[in-house]
């Protein structure tokens, strides 16, 4: 009988675990949209908030765990070591928000109702620069389903969505693994400190159009 | 879709850059799908986890030490010797 691979375990185990992977994302949807509700109502014309959310494929949670192994192979004699519920955002959420003045009051609220997960925020650079909140846990629909909640500035979140398709998972084989290599690393960082930049012009500029109208 | 291509981080770059140097100078190129840097001539590999947590003198030392026929991987977590046979025959080819 042919042997059944790590892979193939977590195939199964990921069938075990979707219907759960969708609940979580739809009950996470529903209550970040319900609580940012007020202040999305309140937005100004230039404002933005996004809420983005998507449920891991099983491809990619596979993949997940692969990337923490040196040389990202698994070892089939320990086929016990790896499961998927070991992964920290099977359902994920990431609420994009510009400019950076609203980025605060966007954190708190959220944070607020999800006090009890484990934050993790990214830290990016040398010394670590914050780039973004990051928090982890389970809702009520699953005790299995971890998932994972992002509040990130608009434009650092819009990069690294082409960041993850050019760079980090893409489907050029040249490229894969390229985000990871440090010469590509180091010039992402000076991308995100360009973003953050141009949040502070643009918010000094916000700022003195507000003075001025108010005079 | 949501990118989390962002874990890692606060190792020193330029650090890095220059490990990465030294490692290319001496033959290794990058592998993008397993985050090694090989030598296939030399039959070695270096995961990028050990490049990151060893110093350029430590990484120095260990690519002047002879090669052999068999596979050597300079990881942090030494590999079984299940992986070590399945890396060697993917890598060897």
């Amino acid at each position: 009988m042919t042997e059944r691979t790590v892979e193939d375990r977590l195939r199964e185990e990921y069938f075990l675990l979707s219907s759960e992977i969708r609940r979580v994302l739809h009950q996470l949807q529903t209550d970040v949209t319900y609580l940012l509700l007020p202040v999305t109502l309140d937005l100004k014309y230039h404002e933005r908030i996004h809420i983005e959310a998507r449920a891991k494929e099983c491809d990619s949670a596979i993949n997940a765990l692969r990337r923490r192994e040196e040389a990202r192979q698994f070892d089939e004699d320990s086929p016990t070591r790896y499961s998927l519920a070991n992964l920290p955002d099977l359902a994920a959420l990431r609420v994009l928000v510009f400019p950076k003045s609203r980025l605060e009051d966007v954190h708190t609220i959220v944070r607020a109702k999800y006090a009890e997960w484990t934050s993790d925020p990214v830290k990016t650079g040398t010394p670590p620069r914050f780039r973004a909140w990051k928090y982890h846990g389970f809702c009520s629909t699953s005790s299995r389903v971890r998932a994972e909640l992002q509040v990130v500035p608009m434009l650092t979140g819009l990069f690294w969505q082409i960041e993850h398709d050019a760079f980090y998972k893409p489907r050029d084989a040249v490229l894969r693994g390229a985000a990871n290599k440090p010469v590509i690393r180091e010039r992402t960082e000076r991308v995100y400190d360009a973003f953050d930049e141009l949040e502070d012009v643009l918010e000094r500029e916000l700022q003195r159009n507000a003075e001025r109208d108010a005079v | 879709m949501i990118a989390l291509a962002n874990g890692v981080l606060g190792t020193r770059m330029t650090d890095l850059t220059v490990k990465e140097e030294l490692l290319e100078n001496s033959g290794y190129r990058y592998h993008f799908d397993r985050m090694i840097y090989i030598n296939r001539a030399a039959r070695r590999a270096f995961s990028l986890e050990f490049v990151e947590d060893h110093s350029q003198q430590e990484i120095q030392k260990l690519l002047e030490t002879p090669a052999t026929n068999e596979w050597v991987f300079h990881f942090n977590e030494p590999p079984s010797d299940r992986v070590k046979r399945e890396l060697a025959e993917a890598l060897g080819k």
